[in-house]
Formats: structure tokens, C-alpha cells, sequence
């Protein structure tokens, strides 16, 4: 257990009833972020809080400290850890999603070594991640977006902190020409995993900056997705306002990815 | 008698912001809740609450569960004798619903209790419980009051064909000519959420047998004395007996102003067990098993001449009452109180109504701050935005048309409730300045951020001050209450208040010391009140339905102005002056006009005590400072105005409160600030129910929201900061000019945050909301027009 903050209500609501609990939130130099050839490496421990606030996530990878001012509230946010998050694996969650986007690398360690496995393999479905029972996830490697990429994070809910309905967060990369290079976008709380939208990164391929574009590339979402009715709204609503928070996301890429172009 | 003629003290208590005496303790944490009492030697309780929604128990097994070795006692239904908290009342056909303390043969919803489980704490009691096999038979589950109500419908108790256990109708006027001359008709169906009142301090109850065959029992409840007489009805201890105390109880909202099962075992375990028991609700026992609130549908009709002025309204109002009928309540609750209360501040007198009160598998509906009242004015609300929309006159205008003027006092209502005094149209003008209403009506809805910008008004009338007379008029009949005060004076001079009412959050303690305080001249600090414990207060009915300021306050008012008397009296045998004379001040008695000639309270009350040479004799005036009163005060009604200011994101519907102008008349205020906190807790609830609250059940009758993941309250990030305001028209019926406001925005910001979506949809047409909570869904389908008429 690093944060508890998932597995502490549900052992209270006895959904969860390990028979031995490892309180891993107190060993030494639980925070660490430090930059890497390409990008930033955050240790699984490390306390969300500590992410957001971080000067040099910040500078490298604001998109990372945005997402995570949106997962609950800062007091869940000082006990919850990133390596806990990704685990956990909400498919509304926040994290999982960015961590798609930022093509992150999660190194996991067992008994018997060590391995790396891509985002694009991490998230198997609702709740369940590629760590095995006899492994932890011991760090996660963000990787920084290009130069002149721009990021965009959107998501509604129905209270600040809540778990997102629908969620959208993308990075596009603009070349000289000011054509989209490379894009990125992920989905969350439509699927029983975060999602990469594929086919509206490749519709963004080589284009330049349109509303119509967006339109069209966020249209393509709906392929890729297949979310589900709840108590709050319905799987048609989610839809809906994927493909909107969507356009809403690469509208920001796309002034942030030109502005520093 | 007017409340300033009453009031004969120079120094003015009432009306002051004075800072509440409770606070202290609970900004050091320091308050003692239920959960921070245990006594030496304390066993704890679990419940086993069923999984079935509707089943008949065939058989349970507690061989596993009475061979854990630290099982202490298990019990079911049968160990107490199939006991029951059965509600009945004079009502023509409201028929009685028997809730049994454990379920015997049947369940009937999802969290009912079958067995409690004894054990040294409750994680080891739960385990307990885990052991329990517990064989059911399912039987068909009542979904809804559609289900519910379809001929042939399984019945959830036998005694109760098809599943409706009370019915009730009501007309005044010539409703029908009203619709005949009406130049334009709305009909909605209207479907308020099921909410909960959910107090950040759950449910407790702690009970203890003493040797001396007498029982204690603590309980997170609004009304200690009823439920002493009830434990002595339901479990036959004479009363005498019995000592309940509510300690400190962190909010109840009408919601522990029952008497629930728990009440009952917990009391029964320490009789049998010889030891102090102990139980507290968690979260998602609280979500299943303390009372519901607020579901109901209704099919409202509104009839209105073109010019806005209203001629008339029809509804029928069906109750979700649940499984059972809570205890004191009953399921009549919802539909029969807030059809009475439809009129608001209107002066039409053609009516025609009638409700139902309808069995389901789920839990039971009980009170909750703003009881039925929340859903009929949202009905009556939602026709009068669309008649606004409609025939394009502005809802402040259609206020403004239809309400009774303030020289109409009293005023019979066309559901005969007496309206004692009000000034609708200061209220609402104060409303619409503080909000800039009508400049903000005029400005285009779409915003440049995309949003769309939206203003809702909305009004109500509040039946307060919780006596037989108001209980009478808002559909409980013939019900009787009973509250006192006794107000004491010691030998030093200082006062102790025993009260009948019990604030768990009111501010009881600081403002019945100040009506004490102001009446009886002495200083605010020299006033304690006692209240909560059966044992050191006095007889009431607790506090809940916006009564303590009214009942607690004029009960208060009687017992100090008896004392008041008796020490002017001792005062005048001692000072030798004429009792006439004689001006009681912040604990010091002047002779009027004689400034040098006076004593203080505290010599009076020495001497009264102990000076046999100085008092007057005991033949004229018994040595004892001290007054027990009671009060039932006539019906008052207090009225007030919301203006709720939004802007709406068309693409995802989600709703960003902007600002919330709130106006309130309750009479004579007693402490500005305490009434303020009160309009701002009850617009956050208000919200809350507009917004976000709805305990979902499935077809199967599972609860799935049972958490605080999935049933949404509102947080410090829904709500703007609240801007309140009081218009002060004292009742001319109640002693020291006094109306409730606990309800209040419960009866109406929600209608505002309606009016306001409605608003903001114009740009699509005629939108208005037709369920509660509005959510993102509803928003969207209104949009699109797949759940508007429009």
C-alpha cells in the first residue's frame, strides 16, 4: 500500500480483505522525480502532490501537473501516490490517460529482475494493469513531448474532484509549416481502459489548424470508444461529450503546440 | 400585543449576532459526539441487513457465526418477540405499517435488518455477521410506484392492497371553471429525486442496563423525549426509568427526527445482556437504512389567464414511500405535506387535489429539512416558468400578480392554511436589487465564453413553528405537540434553562439564552441552557421542523417573564418600591428615576434564598425562582426569495453557480447570524438536492449508489459564497414576534436553479426542467428535445 487512498475504502467496505497489508508510504526518499535522457522519471511512490508542485515537471512536462490537479482533492492528492493511481487503473482516472499520451514507460520489479513495459501495454482493462502478483511497479518514465508540441486536458464531471464522465487529453506536435507532425490523444471514463483515439491522431497527420479539422479528427473518436451508462449519465452522453471535450483538447494543442512554434 | 411592547429590558439580546456558545467546544474538538462515549466494559453491534429487496426468509443458520469464539450474542426477530415501530394516527385511511425491530418472514429491502450481532468490537462483529447463512426466497420486487401501483402487483405487506397505505384528496373553489375560463393550461409530470438528509454525523446509539433495573440509553437523535416515551411503549420499562441523553449530535435534518429499530434493539441488548452496547452507522449502512427522502411524481396542472394571473391548480402527488412507514411520520410525509403547502405565496383559491402514499422495496421516506414541501414547489414552479415562457411575462412579474398584498393578513390560503403576516413584495424587490435581476434578464444568455448565462428566481412560503396548529394545516391531523421550558434562577443570580428542545447544530444554546436574557433582564453570560438529556431538561418534542425559535423561544419567553415577575416582587418587598417602578437591566433592578437605587439580581436572589429577615414572607411569594412553561404556538408563516445565478455549458451540461442572492422574513430574527447560517446550509442542501442527489436503485432493488463515490453532496466547489439578507415582519400571533426559517431554501432554491437552467435554454426554446436532480443528462436531453415537450 502507497497511499491507501483507493484500498483503505475498500477494505472498509470489505471489497477488499488482504491478508497482509505492506505500508510502503514511509520509506526513504519516497519522492523522487528526476530528469532523464527524453523525459522525466517519477518513482512509483512518489506522492501526487509532490508531482504537481514540482518546478521542474513544471518546466518539462506542464501537462503532467495539470492532469494531476484534476485527480480528487489536494488532500487526496498529498497522500495518493502516482505509482498508486496508475495501478489502480480507474479507466476514469485521469493519470492512466496522460500516461498514454506522454508514451510513459513503467518499469516494474520483481523478485527476479526487472522489465519495462509501454503504456500501450499497461492498461489491460478496468482496474487490471500488466503488474503481475509477484511485482510492483518501482517507476514511471514520462517522456516529454517534442519540441514544438502544444497539450490540451479536458474533462467534465459532476463536481470539482469527482471521477471524470468523460475526459480527453492530447499533445500535437506542429512542424515548421506549422502542419501537424505528431499527435497524441488519449481517453478516459469511455472504456474499460484509458484509450489512444488512433484514427483521430492519423486524421491530424500532415494538416494544418482548422475548426473543421478538429471537427472532423474528433468525429473519429467514436470508433475507438465504447463506454458505458451509469447512475450519473448515459454511455450516448459520453459520446457526445467525448467528441466535444475532444475538440475543446486539441483546440488548446493546437494555440499552445503554435506558440512556441 | 406586539413583540416591542413585550420586551421592557433596556438592553436589547434579540436581534443581536451574538456569537454562539457551542462553538467554543467545537472548534477545539473538544464537543462530545456518540462516538467519543464508551463506557467500562462496552460490547459492540453489527447488523446483518439484507441482500434481497423483497424475499421471504426460508431459513438462518448461526451455527458458524455463535461458534466464533468471540461471538457474545446473536438475535433475531424472534427474541424480541417480533416486536414493531408501528405508525398510526387519526387520519381517515391512513392504514397502519407494521416495521418490525428484525425482520421476520420477509424482507423487504436492501439493508432491512435480520440479526444484530454482539461482540468486544465491530470488526470482530462484522466478521461475525459474514458467518450468518441466511437462506432467501426471492420474491418479485416493487420497483416503483408504477409497479407498485399495477393491478395485479405483488403487496409488499399483506394488509395493504396494492400496495397504497394512505390516500387523501382536497378541493376548494371551482377548480374546474378556472380551467374552463383559463386562457392557457401546462401540465408536467413532475419526479423529484429520492435524496437523503445525510448529516456529517451518522446514526449512534449507545445503551446501558443499570442494577437498579433503570436503563441509559445515548442516541444521535433530534428528539430524546419521544423516543424515552417510545423505548418505555415499545419494550414496556416504565419511563421513569428510563434516562435518554442526545449528546453533542453533529446535524439531523428531520432525518433522526424518527425513531428508528436501532433505537429500540440497542435498548433491549443491555437489558438482556447486563452490559453497555454500542452502535455506530457507518456511511453506507446510513445510504441504506436512515431515512429517504423527497421522491415523489406528480401531475400538475396550472390554469392562468394571459395576463399572467393565476386561476387555479390540480395535482396529484404520488409518494415513493419505500417499505415502510416511519415512525412518527408516517409515508405522509411527502405527498400530504406538500400538497398542502402548494399555494405558496398566491392568493388563487381554486384547488384541486389528491395524494397517495405508495409502498416500494426500498428504504422508507421519512422527513427530511423541507419535508414534502421541496416537491410540490418545485412542480408548482416548473408550470409557472413555462406559463412565464410561454406567454412571455417575466416570472418576477407573475409574482408580482398573483401574491397576496400585505394588508390581506391573515389570510386563508386555498388550502386553508392561515397565513399570519408577510410582505411578499418587499422580499422579492430585495431579491431582484441584490441581484441585479432585471438588468441581468435583459442581457444576451450567450456568453463569449460559450456558456449560456442564466437567472432564476424563485418564492415560497414557509409553514413554521411545528405545533398542532401548523401540523393541522399541513396535513397531519389532529397530532398534538408538547414543549416546555423551565427557566431557573440559583441563589447567585445566575439562570439555568431546561429546555425541551434540543439544537444539534441550531444554536439553541445561544439563542434561547437570549430571549431568556432580554426577557428577564439579566446579562447574556449569567444564562446556561440544559438541553438533550431527559434527565436535567424538560418536556418537548425536540428540535426539527423549523419550531425551536418559535415553540423553544416563546416557552422560554413565558417561564422568564413568570420569574421576571417574581423577582420584581421580591425586588419591591426588599428595595421598597412599588413593582411598577422597577426596571430589571443586564442583572440590575433600578428604581425608575431613582438611577442611585439599585440592587443587583444576585443580591435579590440570595436574599430570596436565605435572608428570612429581608424576603417578603413565604405565604406571598415561594422562596423558589422558577417557571415551567409550555407554549403551542398558532400557525405562522415565514416567506422569502431565492435568485439563483448560473452559466450553463450547452455542450456538456454541466452547470457553474455563479452567484446565490438569498432573502429571508422570519418574523423578529433572534440572532441574525445563526439565521444566516441557516439560509446558507439549507441553500447548500437545496442545491445539492437540485443538482446532484439521487439514491439509485435497479429493477432488482439494489442500491447502487450506497457510497459518497457515486451519491453526490455538494462541496465547497459547487457552491458561490451565499449573499443573504433579512426583511423582518413580525408574526402577530406568536410570542416575541417569531417565525421558523429552518426549511426555507429547501422550498426553494432548487425552483430557482430550475427557473435558471430554463433561462438559459431559452436560446433552444422552451426548456424547463421537469425532474430533480438536474444533471448533466437532463440538460443535454432537454437540449435536444428528447425529454421536453417543448
Amino acid at each position: 500500500m502507497a497511499g491507501g487512498q483507493s484500498l483503505i475504502a475498500m477494505m472498509n467496505f470489505r471489497l477488499a480483505r488482504p491478508k497482509i497489508v505492506i505500508d510502503v508510504s514511509n520509506i526513504e526518499g519516497r519522492n523522487q522525480i528526476s530528469a532523464e535522457e527524453g523525459g522525466l522519471r517519477v518513482r512509483a511512490t512518489t506522492v501526487q502532490r509532490h508531482v504537481e508542485t514540482s518546478a521542474l515537471a513544471q518546466q518539462r512536462i506542464p501537462l503532467l501537473c495539470y492532469a494531476i490537479r484534476h485527480i480528487a482533492h489536494f488532500q487526496i492528492r498529498n497522500k495518493g501516490t502516482i505509482g498508486g493511481n496508475l495501478v489502480n487503473a480507474d479507466p476514469a482516472s485521469e493519470l492512466p490517460a496522460t500516461s498514454l499520451v506522454l508514451d510513459a514507460k513503467f518499469e516494474i520489479m520483481s523478485a527476479e529482475g526487472k522489465r519495462t513495459v509501454p503504456a500501450a501495454e499497461f492498461f489491460i482493462t478496468s482496474m487490471t494493469t500488466a503488474v503481475a502478483a509477484n511485482e510492483v511497479l518501482a517507476s514511471v518514465l514520462f517522456t516529454e513531448p517534442p519540441a514544438g508540441s502544444g497539450w490540451g486536458f479536458h474533462e467534465t464531471s459532476r463536481r470539482a474532484g469527482d471521477y471524470a464522465l468523460a475526459g480527453c487529453v492530447a499533445v500535437v506536435t506542429l512542424d515548421a509549416a506549422r502542419k501537424c507532425s505528431r499527435a497524441r490523444i488519449g481517453l478516459f471514463g469511455v472504456a474499460t481502459t484509458p484509450i489512444r483515439a488512433c484514427n483521430a491522431e492519423n486524421a491530424l497527420l500532415g494538416k494544418e489548424y482548422s475548426v473543421d479539422l478538429l471537427q472532423v479528427a474528433a468525429r473519429e473518436i467514436q470508433a475507438d470508444i465504447d463506454p458505458e451508462s451509469d447512475v450519473h449519465v448515459t454511455a450516448a452522453y459520453r459520446r457526445s461529450v467525448a467528441e466535444v471535450l475532444t475538440v475543446r483538447s486539441l483546440e488548446d494543442a493546437f494555440r499552445r503546440a503554435g506558440e512556441r512554434r | 400585543m406586539n413583540a416591542a411592547a413585550r420586551m421592557r429590558g433596556v438592553t436589547k439580546h434579540i436581534g443581536m449576532s451574538r456569537k454562539r456558545t457551542e462553538d467554543p467546544l467545537l472548534l477545539m474538538g473538544k464537543a462530545k459526539y456518540i462516538d467519543d462515549i464508551t463506557l467500562p466494559g462496552t460490547v459492540e453491534v453489527a447488523f446483518l441487513r439484507s441482500t434481497h429487496a423483497h424475499a421471504d426468509i426460508k431459513h438462518i443458520n448461526l451455527e458458524k457465526a455463535r461458534a466464533h469464539p468471540d461471538c457474545i450474542r446473536i438475535i433475531t426477530c424472534a427474541d424480541m418477540d417480533g416486536g414493531t415501530v408501528t405508525y398510526s394516527n387519526h387520519q381517515g385511511n391512513l392504514k397502519p405499517v407494521p416495521t418490525p425491530f428484525l425482520a421476520g418472514e420477509k424482507v423487504r429491502f436492501v439493508g432491512e435488518i435480520i440479526a444484530a450481532v454482539i461482540a468486544p468490537s465491530r470488526y470482530v462483529a462484522e466478521d461475525i455477521v459474514d458467518l450468518i447463512e441466511v437462506e432467501y426466497e426471492p420474491l418479485p420486487v416493487i420497483f416503483d410506484i408504477d409497479e407498485a401501483m399495477r393491478p395485479g402487483a405483488e403487496w409488499i405487506h399483506e394488509e395493504i392492497p396494492n400496495n397504497v397505505f394512505f390516500s387523501e384528496s382536497f378541493y376548494k373553489g371551482d377548480v374546474d371553471r378556472a380551467f374552463r375560463e383559463a386562457d392557457l393550461i401546462v401540465k408536467e409530470k413532475i419526479s423529484t429525486g429520492r435524496t437523503s438528509a445525510c448529516p456529517m454525523e451518522t446514526r449512534g446509539v449507545i445503551a446501558n442496563w443499570n442494577w437498579d433495573d433503570t436503563l441509559d440509553v445515548w442516541s444521535s437523535t433530534q428528539m430524546p423525549y419521544p423516543l424515552r416515551t417510545y423505548i418505555a411503549v415499545f419494550l414496556r420499562i416504565p419511563e421513569k426509568n428510563i434516562r435518554v441523553v442526545a449528546p453533542q449530535v453533529g446535524g439531523g435534518f428531520g432525518q433522526k427526527a424518527h425513531l428508528f429499530p436501532e433505537e429500540f434493539i440497542l435498548p433491549w441488548l443491555a437489558r438482556d445482556l447486563r452490559k453497555p452496547v454500542k452502535w455506530i452507522e457507518d456511511r453506507r449502512e446510513h445510504l441504506l437504512s436512515a431515512a429517504h427522502a423527497k421522491q415523489q411524481t406528480q401531475f400538475i396542472e396550472l390554469a392562468m389567464k394571459k395576463d399572467g394571473t393565476i386561476l387555479g391548480l390540480k395535482n396529484k402527488a404520488i409518494g415513493d414511500s419505500g417499505a415502510y412507514s416511519m415512525f412518527p411520520w408516517g409515508g405522509i410525509i411527502e405527498p400530504a405535506v406538500g400538497c398542502a403547502g402548494l399555494p405558496g405565496p398566491f392568493r388563487f383559491q381554486d384547488i384541486r387535489y389528491e395524494n397517495y402514499a405508495v409502498l416500494t422495496n426500498k428504504m422508507a421516506q421519512g422527513a427530511y429539512r423541507g419535508v414534502g414541501w421541496s416537491a410540490a414547489c418545485f412542480a408548482r414552479e416548473m408550470v409557472l416558468a413555462r406559463a412565464a415562457l410561454e406567454l412571455k411575462i417575466d416570472i418576477a412579474d407573475i409574482y408580482y400578480r398573483n401574491f397576496i398584498n400585505k394588508d390581506e393578513f391573515p389570510f386563508l390560503s386555498a388550502t386553508n392554511q392561515t397565513y399570519d403576516s408577510g410582505d411578499f413584495h418587499r422580499v422579492l424587490d430585495k431579491c431582484l436589487e441584490m441581484s441585479d435581476y432585471r438588468r441581468l434578464k435583459s442581457h444576451s444568455r450567450k456568453l463569449t465564453n460559450g456558456r449560456l448565462l442564466g437567472v432564476g428566481l424563485s418564492f415560497f412560503v414557509e409553514p413554521t413553528a411545528w405545533g398542532s396548529r401548523v401540523a393541522e394545516e399541513s396535513g397531519y391531523r389532529g397530532v398534538t405537540t408538547h414543549d416546555s421550558a423551565t427557566v431557573e434562577m440559583d441563589p447567585t443570580g445566575t439562570v439555568i434553562i431546561k429546555s425541551g428542545q434540543f439544537g444539534h447544530g441550531q444554536g439553541t444554546k445561544t439563542t434561547m439564552a437570549q430571549v431568556c436574557a432580554e426577557t428577564l433582564g439579566v446579562r447574556f453570560e449569567d444564562v446556561r441552557v440544559l438541553e438533550g438529556d431527559t434527565a436535567t431538561s424538560s418536556y418537548g418534542m425536540g428540535t426539527f421542523a423549523s419550531r425551536s425559535g418559535v415553540i423553544g423561544g416563546g416557552t422560554v419567553m413565558r417561564a422568564a417573564t413568570d420569574v421576571r415577575n417574581k423577582l420584581l416582587k421580591i425586588a419591591a418587598h426588599v428595595m421598597e418600591a412599588n413593582a411598577a417602578d422597577l426596571i430589571i437591566d443586564q442583572g440590575v433592578v433600578y428604581v425608575r428615576g431613582s438611577p442611585d437605587r439599585h440592587m443587583t439580581v444576585a443580591e435579590l436572589a440570595y436574599i430570596n434564598y436565605f435572608d428570612r429577615i429581608r424576603r417578603p414572607s413565604t405565604d406571598e411569594v415561594e422562596p423558589i425562582l422558577s417557571s415551567t412553561r409550555h407554549y403551542d404556538p398558532p400557525e405562522t408563516y415565514a416567506s422569502g426569495s431565492h435568485c439563483v445565478i448560473i452559466e450553463l455549458d450547452p455542450q456538456t451540461g454541466h452547470i457553474d453557480i455563479k452567484r446565490i442572492v438569498a432573502v429571508e422574513d422570519c418574523g423578529v430574527v433572534i440572532n441574525p447570524q445563526i439565521v444566516e447560517g441557516q439560509m446558507r446550509g439549507g441553500v447548500s442542501q437545496g442545491i445539492g438536492m437540485g443538482l446532484l442527489e439521487s439514491l439509485e436503485y435497479d429493477r432488482n432493488g439494489q442500491l447502487t449508489n450506497a457510497s459518497f463515490m457515486d451519491f453526490l453532496l455538494p462541496n465547497a466547489s459547487t457552491l458561490p459564497d451565499i449573499e443573504c439578507a433579512h426583511i423582518e415582519t413580525p408574526s402577530p400571533v406568536t410570542d416575541g414576534g417569531f417565525k421558523g426559517c429552518g426549511e426555507a431554501a429547501m422550498l426553494s432554491v432548487h425552483c430557482a436553479l430550475g427557473n435558471a437552467v430554463a433561462d438559459a435554454l431559452t436560446v433552444f426554446g422552451n426548456r424547463v426542467p421537469t425532474s430533480l436532480p438536474i444533471g448533466p443528462q437532463q440538460i443535454l436531453d432537454l437540449i435536444r428535445g428528447t425529454d421536453a415537450k417543448g
